[in-house]
This record gives C-alpha cells, structure tokens and sequence, in this order.
C-alpha cells in the first residue's frame, strides 16, 4: 500500500494516517485504485462491478458479436461465388454487411488496446477507397486470396471496400444488382471478407483469450492497479469516459461536420462515411448507441422500453454517485442525441427521408437545405453530449475515491 | 484537474517531508544505496514534481491510452482550433496521386513506410512490431508490411572520417545510390510487377534473445532484433549471402542500417523551446570532469535556414533519435516527404527523385508527375506541426508514494539524472515556419519542465550501437531520450517496445540495456537489491 496522495484540503489527514500507517511497509503498489487525483468531494465509488460489466458485458460482447457477423458475412458473400450469384444472395450479403457494421460502430465508443496495437481499425475500416487501383488490382489478379489481400495497402480492403462491390459507387442509388458482379468482384468480396474475419477474430481474441502473452485484455482491466497497464480502478473509469468523450467528439465534429461543411456551398460528399451503401446515418446512430451502452450498462438499450438504474453497472451509476440530476440529465442528452440523428433518417426508412419528395441519403441530405437543419441539429445535440462528458463527468474521476 | 497551486505544493511538499523522515525510508528499508553502501542524497527538488509539461500538462486523460493525445492545458481560442485541425490531419491517411475523388488525401508514395502519421505514432505514443512478429518463434522472420511503425535510416559509409563543412550538409549521411536514406519498404500498386506493394525492398524481421542475471540470481531475458533486407528492385529476389559479390547496391558492405521506431510526440514544443545556451552547457565533450560521461551536442543541417538563405544552415540537433533534426517543423515536413512520400513546402520532391526505380514509375504513371506538387499544402503541415507542438506531457501519478520517492533518491544517486537532466526552463520557440510566415508557439514558452533529458548525444555502447554516422553522431550515439510519460507507454500502447527499435519490452529491460557511457549507472542498478530496483523502476513509471 501506497502512501495515498489526495487533495489539499485532505492531504494533510490523510498523509498523517494513511501516510505512516502505509510507511513502514515501503511497498508501491497502487491496491486502493486511488488515481493519486484527489477527492474532495468525499464521495467513495467502488468501480470493480462497473468494470467487469463494460469489459465482459460490453466490450467483449460487442467484439463477440462482430466476429459473428463477419463470420456470416464470409458465408453470404461465399454463396455469390459457389453457384451464381442470384438477386436473393446478392440482397443478403448486402444485408450481411450491414449487420457487421452494427457491432463495428456499436464499438467506436471504447476504441483502445487490441484494436489499436493489433492494427485492426486501419485494416477493416480504412478511409478513403482507391477506386482506381481496386478496378485495376481486379484486372490484374481475378483470382484473389486472402493473402493477397493481406499484403495490399489499407485503401483496397476493409469494410469500405467490401461497401464498394456490394452496393456500387453510391451516387445514384444503393441497390447493385447481383447481376453487376463480375467474377473477379465476387473472388475479392470472398478474399476481403476471409481477410477482416480474421482481424475481427484477432480482436475478439485479444478481449477474451489472450493479448500477447498478457491474458485477454479484459482482465487487465479487471485486474486494474495489479497489472502494469492499468495502475488503478480510477485509470479503467478515465478510460471508459474519455472513449465517450472521443466517439462523441468523431461523431459529432468529424463524420458530420467535415462533409457538411461550412456552408450549403462548401460540402464535400467525399468525406461521408458509408457513403456506397447509404448506411451513413445508421453508422452515426449505432455510435451513440455505443455510448448509450456503455453508459447505461445495457447492451442494445432502447429508451422506448428500457429503464436504468446503478445495479445495471454503467457509467450511469458512477455519475449517480456524485451528481444523480447529471447522470439523468446526461441519459436525457444521449438519447436526444441519436434521436435527433433518426429525424435525419426519418421514420421507417433507415438512411432516407421525405424531404420535398424526395428519399435522401445522409449524402444528399448536406445539399439540401432542409437537410442541412436537421444535420446542423444533431450535431447540436452531439456535442451537448460531448460538452457534458468533458466538463462535468470526466471532472468527477479525480474527485472519486476508488478505494474498496 | 488542475495542478496544486505553487504555494500548496510547497506546503504540502514540507509537511510530506517531516511525515516520511519518520517513516524509515521505505522502499528496500535501508536510507542507502544497496549498489556502493553510501547513503542515498536528499530527495532531490524534481521528486514531487507533477507538472512535467508546466501549464501544458495533462491532468485530464494522464492514467488512460488518452495520455499522450491530449491537448496543451493552456491552449485557448484559436490556438486550441489550429490543434485540433492539426490533429484531424494527423490522423489522415493517404492515398497514390493523383484522385480525381480525394485530391486532399491523394500524394502517398510512390515509396513510402506509412500513409498516415498515426499509424507510426499510436496514439501519439510509441510504435510497435506486429503480433504476428511478436508471437513468431524465436529466430522466424517476418515481412514487414502494412502499417508498421518501424523503418531502416540507411547510408554509405566507405571513406575517411566526415569534415563538416556547408557542402556536405555538416557530414549528413551519405544517400546510397540509386536509393535514398531511407528504406522504403512500400511501394503504391504498380509500382514493381514484379512485386506488388513493396517499395525499394523487402524487411525482415526476426529476435534474439539473452539472459541477464543480477547477483541475486533473478534473471531477465534481453530482446534483440535482427533484420534483412531482401529483393531489392535493382536484383528483384536477391538476398544477402545469394551472391558474392551482392549484385543490388543496397547489399553492398559499405552500406549501413539503423532501424527508427516511431517514437511519441507529446511535448516536443517544451523540448523545442528550451534555451541553446542551457542545452550546451550541459555538455561535456572532453569528459573534463572525470565521471565517465560526456554529453555532446548534434550540429546538422537545418533545411529551414537554408529555405532562407542562410550561408551556415546548421542548427543544434534535438529530435529523432539521434538528435539529427534541428526542430519540430523539420522534422515533421521530412516524416511527410520520407515516411509517407508525401512532398511539401520544405521538401518539395520525391526521396527516389531521380532513381531507376522513380524514372520507371513515372514512365509508367505519368500522371504523378509533379505537376499538382507539394502534395500537401503549407496550412496543413503547419497545422500538423502545430499539434505535435502543442501535445500535452502527462501529468505524474503517485508522487507522493513512498517507493517513488525512494527511487528518485536512487535515480539521482546512480547518476542517472545526469544525462536524464531533470529540469529546464522554457525560452522562446522558433515558431512553425513557412514561406508564407511563421505560426508562434507561445503556450510552450517560459514554462518549468521536467523532461528528464538533457538532449545530447552519449555513447550507449556496443550493445546499442547502429555502426551509422549521423551528422555528429558516432555509431554508438544516441541522443538521451526524454522520460516523461515513459511511465503511460504499456498503458498507450501495450505492445510498444523502448529504445530506437523497440527492443526493449519494459523498462526494466531498457535500462538493462545501457552501456557505454551508461554501464556505470547501469551496473549500479544492476546490484540493487530487488526492493531498490523495484523502486527505482516505480519511480520511473511515475513519470
């Protein structure tokens, strides 16, 4: 134990107790998961539930369930190449791609370790595409494999070049027929969708298995203030809350405002995530989603039918502890947030709405005047969230007292 | 979190004091050092310190993987918006040019190590090897490719020892012809038939290992790693030991490697900022004092001044390595135009310019002929250097703990502390410069850090040695790298590795590693008992 530094106005209690109570031992290790940030608040949190439901309950769940999707993603993609390619096939490996870009962006919220050390987030979710050299890539290699797309640059594989060949190039409509395949095409899905199951493995791996030796990364965060990754309970907590804090800040002030641009003249279409597929606004949608999971403790929490409380271990609870109008408050922001994300949507129709007749993409949706109030709203909204998370929550970790 | 006020830390600082002089040291539970017996000095006035970066520090993300990538804490207004654009290009990754569809992203290559500056700064931090490298059976090789955050700095060295002189760039390393000085091992599609997407040639990667005991019989394996260079575009599928002689020029003896590991980039304007006269009155050439260590300063040549006209464009080396770069904006332009092949104001040409394999690519492509070069413009290199100037040191973490503070004690009586000077005080910085003007940096300036570096070049010995000049820089020199933030590295970036080419898997290791001018301190460590070194170690990873 520690000689435990807290604030001013406790240190000097606490370094005369806690201080030469912990002395004579002359050890180090950080076993009170005090982040040495102080507390003046005097409110005590014990964060060892709250960890181990993000990291099992949350993090490795998600990663679980991408790995999933992409295995069946392999399969639908397989079927276009084994028989012929029918409507039927070319409609569900559509589909299949869509559902692994839920879990994916469903992740976004806790981008850090594995995916980052492993290489994984360039390797299946590189922006931008090469176009030029993926059609002449394809008419140099009709057989592609898996390895070849192992070796390639990042703007030639991925999730977005998967998008490509599925959908089309997006600027007219999102519907590639089956029949618009070519053969090299269908050997490339296969070789790209062989080639990200493999990196969504890894990370699974990585989450539940082992991470280079270290056990899965889970239990370093489970196992904080033992581990030489994570010193303390309150590093885990900073590191929840600034993953919230980044997925806001993208969301919200990149994959929004870059391509919306400063003016109704100033958009760039070129910078729209997902733009082939359409899938834009439900990419945005599922990165609040990631927030709202992780912050409610449920996976998939639905503010239709859901309701939140400290016992479901999410960030919530923490925020509770201090300040319960600002964990309702916060909740309430989240959730208007994606909310005013679907209004872009519209109802019924994911990735369009009814603006002066007509169906729009998120794409088209910065063309168009009325488009542009709704984009301009959520990115309001989306950095109400972020302003919050930044200003009032993370301020709240080095006023915590992790201590068991 | 803001950081205690002066008058607080003061008080506080005492009143810890007077409590731990009672508490019997601490730590391995004797007040002297297990190396020699003599008695430990006072805690040193950097112990508690815990604004490393001054009133840049980060106190908001400095226990996570968000420690290195933070905003300067004094950064406002406009300032704060200019880092943030720097960032968002940061991260940027790039595409071959020229793109119809993404002309701002377009310029990757056609060589290059990276396509993004993230990808060889993870997260602002170290680089790593890959997994499979890392998992790969002792003695396997492995290919670099895609986003490795590692390359070879490569060069001839075949005649007498360098003059320096204004002609000869102040004994820059000499290009190896046909190439560069740089090994680039990625190449844009097309760019070889013969092997699509690697540059001038393959690398190969494998590791060694070793054993170091200490005298308590505990022991700790030492990782090296050893490279190849394989199928050169001048002999496509050559490798060494193929032919005697070698026929590509790059097999050639008098051609020398050193691999680069992407180090972090927090903090780089404090380091830029601090006074010449500060720098070089730490040095010691001559070892006039007789304590085993020398400290020399890296004079190289500043492109910056010789954009402007400057008939001695020489500067003091302070970043890369080997303190072969004379700022920030040098530094950053060149990482531009080499790791990424991407030209700019400051290096307005392609590294290959003028080789074989560049003459045959553009006879190939002659769209990427230039003519839409620089690749990036002025505002967005400026923009990038305004970031990496204004990232924020970590805030300490457990200062007052009394294994830390112990093992400052023992970090300031082994003498590492001095070439990991502890302290400096700010001065001006030069700016981001450009043809079109010179963006100020004034968040950096006359703050009080704590880098723990004195930015000179020392001999680290054999162990270490790359056998490659570098400007002033001998073969077995390298510039004493700064340790704040060291202690967040496994945190950032779990499978980073210290020291140029992330060998060293911890710190323990790295230290380990010192020689040279550093065995004394080294083998002091060495015969520490386990308490002391675990202490020292534990100080270290307060940083």
């Amino acid at each position: 134990m520690q000689c435990k530094k807290t604030a001013f106005t406790t240190a000097l209690f606490s370094a005369g107790l806690l201080g030469l109570t912990g002395c004579g031992g002359g050890g180090g290790s950080d076993d009170d998961g005090n982040n040495g940030g102080g507390s003046d608040a005097g409110v005590t949190f014990d964060a060892r539930a709250l960890i181990q439901k993000q990291a099992d309950g949350i993090i490795t769940t998600t990663y679980d369930r991408l790995n999933a999707e992409a295995d069946d993603l392999v399969a639908a993609v397989e079927a276009l190449v084994t028989d012929g390619a029918t409507e039927a096939e070319m409609n569900a490996a559509q589909q299949a791609w869509k559902d692994a870009r839920v879990p994916w962006e469903s992740s976004e919220g806790f981008l850090f370790g594995p995916v980052d050390s492993l290489g994984v987030d360039p390797a299946i979710d590189s922006w931008p595409l090469n176009t030029p050299d993926l059609a002449q890539f394809l008419r140099d290699n009709p057989d592609a494999t898996r390895a070849d797309i192992e070796n390639a640059s990042d703007d030639l594989r991925g999730f977005h070049a998967m998008e490509y060949l599925l959908f089309g190039d997006g600027v007219n409509d999102n519907d590639k027929a089956a029949t618009e395949l070519t053969e090299a095409e269908r050997n490339y899905l296969v070789a790209l969708a062989r080639a990200f199951e493999a990196q969504t493995q890894r990370l699974a791996d990585a989450w539940t298995v082992d991470f280079n030796g270290r056990g899965p990364y889970a239990g370093l965060l489970e196992t904080a203030g033992e581990n030489t990754v994570y010193a303390s309970r309150a590093a885990v907590v900073e590191e929840l809350i600034n993953g919230l804090i980044t997925i806001a800040d993208e969301t919200s002030n990149a994959k929004m405002v870059e391509p919306f641009g400063p003016s109704i003249s100033g958009y760039d279409t070129s910078l729209v995530e997902s733009q082939y597929s359409w899938n834009s606004l439900t990419d945005f949608h599922n990165n609040f989603q990631s927030i709202l999971n992780a912050y409610t403790g449920k996976l998939g929490y639905d503010p239709a039918t859901d309701s939140v409380s400290n016992a479901d271990n999410g960030l919530y609870a923490f925020v509770h502890a201090h300040d319960a109008t600002l964990a309702d408050r916060l909740l309430a922001e989240i959730i208007d947030a994606q909310q005013k994300i679907a209004l872009i949507k519209g109802d019924g129709n994911p990735d369009t709405t009814e603006i002066n007749g007509t169906a729009l993409p998120f794409r088209e949706q910065i063309k168009d005047p009325a488009g542009r109030v709704l984009v301009q709203d959520a990115i309001d909204a989306g950095n109400t969230v972020l302003t919050t998370l930044e200003t009032e929550v993370l301020p709240l970790v080095p006023a915590t007292d992790f201590a068991d | 979190m803001a950081s205690p006020t002066a008058s607080h830390r003061l008080l506080a600082t005492t009143l810890f004091t007077a409590l731990l002089a009672g508490c019997g040291g601490g730590g391995g539970g004797q007040d002297t050092d297990a190396g020699d017996g003599a008695p430990l000095p006072p805690e040193p006035d950097w112990a508690r310190a815990e604004a490393l970066g001054g009133e840049t520090t980060n106190f908001t993300g400095n226990h996570s993987t968000f420690g290195f990538d933070t905003p300067a804490a004094n950064l406002r207004g406009e300032a704060l918006a200019l880092h943030l654009e720097g960032d968002a290009e940061f991260e940027r990754k790039f595409i071959r040019a020229p793109s119809a569809d993404f002309p701002e992203q377009d310029g990757v290559g056609p060589v290059f190590n990276n396509d993004a500056c993230i990808e060889c700064h993870a997260r602002d931090g170290r680089a790593n090897y890959t997994a499979e490298a890392l998992q790969a059976p002792e003695g396997k090789w492995t290919r670099l490719g895609s986003n490795e955050g590692l390359f070879l700095a490569m060069s001839v060295e075949n005649g007498p020892p360098c003059e320096p002189t204004a002609a000869n760039h102040y004994c820059a390393p000499e290009t190896v012809p046909g190439f560069s000085d740089q090994l680039f091992h990625r190449g844009v599609y097309g760019l070889r038939d013969d092997s699509p997407f690697t540059g001038q040639a393959d690398v190969y990667v494998r590791f060694e290992t070793r054993e170091v005991r200490y005298p308590d019989g505990e022991t700790v394996t030492l990782r090296k790693p050893v490279f190849e260079v394989r199928n050169p575009y001048d002999s496509p599928g050559e490798a060494p030991g193929d032919y005697t002689p070698a026929l590509s020029r790059l097999l050639q003896d008098d051609v020398r490697f050193s691999p680069r590991m992407g180090p972090p980039v927090f903090g780089l304007g404090l380091l830029a900022a601090i006074p010449e006269q500060d720098i070089l009155a730490l040095a010691d050439p001559g070892d006039t004092d007789g304590d085993g260590i020398s400290g020399r300063p890296n004079w190289v040549f500043d492109p910056v001044k010789a954009m402007q006209g400057d008939p001695e464009p020489r500067s003091l080396g302070r970043f890369g390595w080997k303190a072969n770069t004379p700022s920030v904006t040098v530094q950053g332009a060149g990482a531009y135009r080499g790791d990424m092949g991407v030209t700019n104001y400051l290096f307005p040409e392609e590294s290959i310019m003028g080789t074989a394999l560049h003459d045959r690519y553009l006879a190939e492509n002659p769209a990427d002929n230039g003519s839409h070069d620089p690749e990036v413009a002025e505002d967005t290199v400026k923009a990038v250097m305004f970031y990496t100037n204004t990232l924020a040191v970590p805030g300490r973490r457990n200062v007052d703990d009394e294994q830390v503070l112990r093992g400052a004690r023992l970090f300031a009586s082994m003498d590492c502390a001095k070439c990991h000077h502890p302290s400096f005080e700010t001065g001006e910085h030069p700016g981001v410069w450009g043809p079109s003007g010179t963006e100020p940096v004034p968040q950096v300036e006359g703050q009080t850090i704590h880098p723990f570096s004195d930015m000179l070049l020392h001999d680290m010995g054999e162990g270490l040695a790359d056998h490659r000049r570098d400007f002033a820089a001998t073969g077995r020199e390298w510039r004493t790298r700064p340790l704040w933030g060291i202690g967040l590295t496994e945190t950032v970036n779990p499978l980073a590795g210290y020291l140029h080419d992330g060998r060293a898997r911890t710190i323990e290791e790295a230290i380990l590693w010192h020689g040279g001018e550093a065995e004394n301190a080294r083998e002091q460590f060495r015969r520490l008992d386990k308490a002391d070194r675990e202490a020292l170690l534990t100080f270290i990873r307060s940083l």
